[in-house]
């Protein structure tokens, strides 16, 4: 997610109220444009998530701008809207259609891979030329990017021919007999539109996805996505219900709690598809083969819970500042009223030892809308200091993590910069 | 249901007993006065400024009620006005009690604001108790045959030729038609003053801390629903958004739903009952964006379609800096910043067919009193507001829109309606400080001196508080519900815009924006314009200072000749050991693990009234960015009425400017405000405080003048003045980023 | 709609309500209770803080189902002008007060602190009330009053 903040839900801002989900949340989408082709368009660029990574905070829906640190440079996510200089106004339908399926761009050059045609190219033509007309319908947005900052000599873009070669297969997604109907428009969902294996799926040397650890757990832009295979320290022990309602609304009361990039998923996305597709996305995950992740399982946690020493006096401060901050929702015992602020120990942010998510998560807070709601934690980057939230950190990961959390505020400082 | 009542501040304050006050020669009417805050008519209560008895009343018991237009906004003044008539009448200070802001009691002093309080308010009511006096004397002459030179007063009784038994009370001598009287100028102070300068403990303070004081949003009355205004989904200085529909389907059992224009509210008998009501509906807006990028804030304020008008010059700026070949530029940025109430604004409304009462934490009943009769359709004397404390304003917070809310709502269900704005509505829509662009030239001469300063600033209006011009037009319910737009005099930009430096060649401008090209709507904010123009002003100072190679303190007083102005800058340097230095101490590209620096700025409080100087310690890291360690002020505002008031607001101003300088900073999107509460807009915290040491210089023999916003001007600019000293990088767009851009 | 027994200030109150009221609109508009004041009502700025099982909590985030049949104590119970509470003497003492709105927050969370800490260092008192948040920039008042408090109990 780059240099970019969560930004907040425009259709619930009137509506920051009491409580952390509040069901029904006021204002209407903008009407669906008619005819059968932008309303198509526009499910499906909902699946695809366009948004989130076009459109910037405090900018306007789909004008780009949005930074990516890669490995090589930082890169900007460009204008997709229809505005004729900036955006993508005067592109012709086979323009559209081959930057989404081979990642060449309006004048012929190679794209970079953060704009996922890795996955889009198994786009059928009628669902790419129906974005595009969701888009074109959308409010042009005369808005230009900042320029592309990679290092030598990734700022060439020839070297992605070599890139492509190595990472990249130019073709369309294709049922497979072995699995059913459901599970196939579920594969065509995560596979084809949701790209879930951007994040999900580790990087090999090149930055072209591990298709051997598929779905196993990566990081991206500081944030762990974490392992959505069937194992024990993945979803293996989710029921369908509860991988649905996650997928829907961001949450299961008292278990699991959507934060970071997902969230924004959920917010831009998922809260969108009908019942049918986001059961045929469980069904697809449960066909995926199991691998194992970086987070110890929940068991493991409690047991490692148990052996760890407390500082006595970093527990004091810790539980002084948890107090204050956190256990008016959490609660003190750190099992949650229910909702979306749950028992510590389900989460995986707060089970893995990295830290990463849980240093986030209270750096940035959340802010996400579900299909049922929205749910709204504090950002408290400017509430409380480094020293501070690194106390908290070690509180919440020795106390409910089970390890031995030794954060320091240089570590949140890593943080912040992200 | 357990409600404070309406008029438990009256009872608390002991206005139980009878009043027969100054001229109100029936005490029935003046009877009325103790039920002032039930909102029970009162008739005929003098209130024409010029009138001894619009300001003060004098009870049975020889107790003494003040009528204050000025009201207690969490300052203290409550209890310096008492402390200034208790002298000026020579009375105890036990035996006073105020009566505040009630457009059918207390005499219109306009808004409690601008650090006028005890300037102009406290002034007024000393001439009206010192008249007062005068004529108890004079009477007491008549009642005893005694020439006035052998009276003498004492605590609230006259004595004859120094007699230790007192021959009459106060009360004894206003029950006639006599002191039906004017306020008359002059009057030397009787007595030496027994309580002004005294750090006399706040009145108010006990019943805040024991929870039995009741703010306005605490009030009740009976027969009362609660409401909640629904807002359109964008914010921004002209309301672009259109309501289309709402869907009637989503509205609860029970609750009532009110629709006039685009002003949309929901109530409900409780108040959980009308928060889940306004979150459930489902409302259907037309809108487009109304506001550019945020990025480009400042550049679009400065290319703003604003006249340039001049404020101040001498000799021919322009000309000089043509003529000099090393002039200094710099362009200065502040933010829209907002008032952070903790409490949300708050308001009650009970509009009937022939007159409606309105409880509000305004700073101005009068004003608020047009803008609502014209919102209501209502004559002027049929409304009657009634100030109740609210959470702390420093300018012109979400107070007054709240009571507009709440009058258009209870006039639409013909019920007493109670409006609690959201977290959300008061980051939102309460009228936000303005940004600024501020943007210098100068030039310093051989001898190290200012050869010429130039001065243009970019301001939207400071000022778009309810009034009898603006009418309905100042309160948002009214630029909902009639889609009109708020007007705005060019007011508050140019607010110690001047300097009190003497430079021969000088010139201030000012370009004013109008509200169309405002972004967000902008109204008055601590200091108004003078934080913005001084953090300019003295950040530029120091950035000639270190051209000239110069010690900031040495080249100060260089340029000024008004002594008050320099004892404040040698009390300030003085007392935080200010060693003479040509800042930067250091210049680094990384401050590492920390570097400490020191800096200075002075400010005269719209040029001629309160100096204060202040010298602040930084120190700055690149982990933790700009940490103000001390900071101290030295203070003149005259004669000091309550030295523990007074510091109390210094270490406000400090605090508080620290927060806007370094965190606060309203963010927008292209749809409007997305900083909605404390995660996305962010105050000082306990963490981060400096000490802060200060210096009143006390002149018993000068006015005393406002000090509730001087110091604020001063600090953002000592602030990166320090930061420039100890790393050598200017900072010139507030808040103040170490790390990324600066 | 559902009973619910509360015990408040050491009395006993029985009400009818939603379980997912927050219990400060219970203690403000059902009982009267408006020490325990409405700031952001996203548990961010502590002035609604009351002590529920001696823990210091934000009870705009507690619905009123959590809060029954467990002791709150709002800054009414605390002390009183005749029998003030040693924080009460001491906010007093110090004057800590701009607009007081915060306050009662302020010394509900001193309460929890000092209960837990009977002699807070000045470090701990900021820590403790760090996400107690004060618009007129009272801390360092608030501070020494805390400060005092500690001293004298």
């Amino acid at each position: 997610m780059g240099r970019r903040r969560l930004r907040l839900q425009k259709s619930a801002r009137s509506y920051l109220l009491a409580g952390l989900v509040l069901l029904g949340c006021g204002g209407f989408a903008n009407p669906a444009p008619a005819g059968d082709q932008l309303a198509r368009g526009e499910y499906l660029a909902r699946a695809g998530n366009c948004t989130s990574c076009h459109s910037r905070e405090n900018g306007r829906e789909l004008a780009g701008g949005v930074a990516f640190d890669t490995a090589f440079g930082t890169l900007y996510s460009s204008n997709i809207t229809p505005d004729d200089a900036t955006g993508i106004g005067q592109w012709s339908d086979d323009e559209f259609v081959r930057a989404m399926r081979e990642g060449v761009g309006r004048d012929g050059e190679h794209l970079y891979p953060a704009f996922p045609y890795t996955a889009y190219t198994q786009l059928s033509r009628d669902d790419i030329l129906a974005i595009k007309a969701y888009l074109m319908s959308q409010p042009a947005v005369e808005y230009r990017p900042p320029a592309n900052e990679m290092t030598f000599p990734f700022n060439h873009r020839s070297l992605l021919w070599f890139w492509k070669q190595l990472n990249f297969d130019d073709a369309r997604f294709e049922p497979d007999p072995a699995r059913s109907e459901a599970a196939n428009r579920g594969a065509y969902l995560a596979e084809a539109l949701g790209h879930c294996g951007a994040c999900h799926t580790p990087r090999n040397w090149s930055q072209g996805l591990d298709t051997g650890s598929k779905y196993a757990g990566a990081v991206q832009q500081g944030w762990a996505a974490f392992n959505i295979t069937p194992s024990e320290d993945g979803i293996g022990d989710w029921s369908d219900a509860e991988l649905a309602q996650y997928l829907h609304n961001g949450h299961v009361p008292n278990k699991y709690v959507a934060g970071g990039p997902m969230a924004e998923v959920v917010t831009d996305s998922l809260r969108y598809l009908s019942e049918a597709d986001i059961q045929a996305m469980v069904a697809y995950l449960r066909t995926l083969e199991p691998r194992a992740g970086d987070v110890p399982t929940v068991q493991a946690a409690r047991e490692a819970s148990a052996a760890i020493e407390h500082d006595a006096q970093a527990a004091k401060a810790g539980e002084a500042l948890f107090e204050n901050a956190c256990a008016s929702c959490h609660l003190p015992d750190g099992r949650g009223v229910g909702g979306a602020s749950s028992a510590f120990i389900e989460h995986s942010a707060v089970r893995d030892p990295r830290g990463m998510n849980l240093i986030r998560v209270i750096l940035n807070g959340i802010d996400r809308t579900g299909a049922d709601g929205r749910a709204f934690m504090p950002a408290y980057r400017d509430l409380l200091s480094n020293e501070q939230i690194a106390t908290l950190a070690n509180y919440i990961g020795r106390r409910h993590g089970g390890y031995d959390a030794q954060f320091t505020a240089a570590d949140i400082v890593a943080a912040r910069e992200d | 249901m357990a409600a404070p009542v309406m008029s438990r501040r009256a009872v608390l304050q002991g206005l139980s007993g009878l009043l027969i006050g100054f001229s109100l020669a029936d005490p029935s009417r003046a009877l009325a006065a103790t039920v002032v805050r039930s909102g029970e008519p009162v008739d005929d209560k003098p209130l024409a400024s010029d009138r001894i008895d619009a300001w003060l009343a004098i009870t049975e018991d020889n107790r003494v009620i003040v009528y204050s237009g000025k009201v207690e906004l969490g300052t203290g003044v409550e209890t310096a006005l008492r402390q200034i008539v208790a002298d000026a009448l020579d009375v105890d200070f036990d035996t006073t009690s105020i009566i505040q802001g009630d457009t059918a009691l207390t005499p219109d002093q306009g808004y409690t604001a601008g650090s006028k309080t005890i300037q102009i308010g406290g002034m007024q009511l000393c001439r009206a108790a010192r008249s007062a006096r005068q004529l108890l004397l004079r009477n007491a002459s008549e009642r005893l045959s005694v020439p006035i030179a052998r009276l003498e007063t004492r605590q609230g009784h006259v004595h004859v030729d120094g007699n230790g038994q007192p021959a009459l009370t106060y009360s004894q001598l206003v029950d006639t038609q006599v002191f039906d009287a004017v306020v008359e100028a002059g009057d030397e102070q009787p007595n030496p003053p027994r309580f002004v300068g005294r750090s006399v403990a706040r009145v108010d303070i006990p019943d805040k801390i024991f929870g039995r004081f009741a703010y306005v949003q605490d009030l009740r009355v009976p027969g009362m629903w609660h409401a909640r205004v629904i807002r359109p989904p964008t914010t921004g200085a002209v309301a672009v958004a259109r309501l289309e529909d709402v869907d009637t389907t989503s509205i609860p059992e029970g609750v009532e739903l009110v629709r006039i224009g685009d002003f949309l509210a929901v109530a409900a008998p409780s108040e959980w009952q009308a928060i889940r009501a306004a979150a459930a509906l489902r409302v259907q807006w037309e809108a487009k964006y109304p506001l550019p990028d945020m990025d480009d804030l400042h550049d679009a304020l400065q290319a703003a379609n604003a006249d340039e008008r001049e404020i101040e010059a001498r000799g021919d700026a322009e000309r000089a800096l043509s003529e000099h070949d090393n002039i200094l530029e710099a362009t200065y940025r502040w933010p829209f910043q907002a008032h952070d109430s903790i409490g949300p604004s708050c308001a009650i409304a009970d509009v009937k067919n022939d007159r409606a009462t309105i409880w509000s934490g305004t700073q101005g009943v009068y004003p608020l009193r047009a803008s609502i009769a014209d919102l209501l359709g209502m004559a002027l004397e049929s409304v009657r507001v009634i100030y109740a404390e609210a959470s702390g304003c420093y300018g012109h917070n979400g107070a007054d829109d709240a009571a507009g809310d709440a009058a258009l709502i209870s006039q639409s269900l013909g019920r007493p309606v109670r409006v609690q704005w959201s977290r959300a509505d008061e980051h939102g829509w309460a009228p936000k400080g303005p940004a600024m662009v501020m943007a210098l030239r100068g030039a310093v001469n051989a001898e190290g001196r200012v050869a010429a300063w130039a001065f243009r600033n970019w301001t939207p209006s400071h000022l778009t508080r309810p009034s009898s011009d603006a009418g309905a037009r100042n309160l948002l319910a009214g630029n909902l519900a009639r889609a009109s737009v708020a007007q705005a005099p060019p007011v508050g930009g140019d607010r110690n815009a001047p300097v009190n430096y003497v430079f021969g060649q000088y010139r201030v401008s000012v370009h004013w924006i109008s509200v169309e090209q405002s972004f967000l709507r902008c109204s008055a904010l601590r200091t108004l314009g003078a934080i913005q123009n001084t953090f300019a002003n003295e950040s530029f100072m120091d950035e000639l200072a270190a051209r000239a190679k110069r010690d900031p303190v040495a080249f100060r007083l260089d340029h000024l000749k008004d002594p008050r102005a320099k004892t404040v800058i040698e009390r300030a340097a003085d007392r935080s050991e200010w060693i003479a230095r040509v800042s930067p101490l250091r210049e680094v590209e990384s401050a590492g693990e920390g570097q400490r620096g020191r800096g200075i700025a002075f400010a005269c409080y719209e040029n001629e009234f309160a100096y204060v100087a202040a010298v602040a310690e930084v120190e700055v890291s690149d982990r933790e960015g700009i940490r103000v360690r001390r900071v101290t002020v030295a203070h003149d505002c005259g004669q000091i009425v309550n030295p523990n008031g007074l510091e109390n607001q210094i270490e406000g101003n400090v605090l508080q400017a620290i927060g806007r300088t370094l965190k606060e900073e309203v963010r927008f999107d292209p749809m409007g405000v997305t900083s909605l509460e404390w995660g996305a807009y962010p105050l000082l915290t306990f963490v981060e405080i400096p000490e802060v040491d200060i210096v009143l210089v006390d002149r018993p023999h000068e006015p005393p003048v406002g000090a509730g916003e001087a110091t604020s001007a001063v600090i953002p600019a000592a602030i990166v003045n320090a930061v420039f000293d100890a790393t050598g990088r200017r900072l010139r767009t507030v808040p103040l980023r170490w790390r990324g851009e600066s | 709609m559902a009973e619910f027994t509360l015990d408040i200030n050491g009395s006993r109150h029985t009400l009818d309500l939603d379980a997912d009221t927050p219990l400060l609109y219970v203690l403000r508009n059902e009982l009267g209770l408006t020490a325990t004041r409405f700031g952001c009502g996203l548990g961010e700025c502590g002035a609604c803080t009351v002590s529920i099982d001696g823990r210091s909590l934000r009870s705009c985030q507690v619905p009123v189902a959590s809060a029954a049949g467990r002791p709150i104590l709002t800054l009414e119970g605390l002390g009183t002008p005749e029998d003030p509470h040693p924080l009460q003497q001491a906010f007093i003492d110090e004057q800590a007060a701009q607009c007081a709105f915060c306050i009662s927050g302020m010394i509900m969370t001193a309460h929890g602190l000092l209960q837990r800490n009977p002699s807070p260092t000045e470090a701990d008192i900021k820590s403790a009330l760090s996400a107690n948040l004060c618009g007129c920039g009272t801390h360092l008042r608030i501070v020494r009053a805390v400060q005092r408090a500690a001293k004298v109990s």
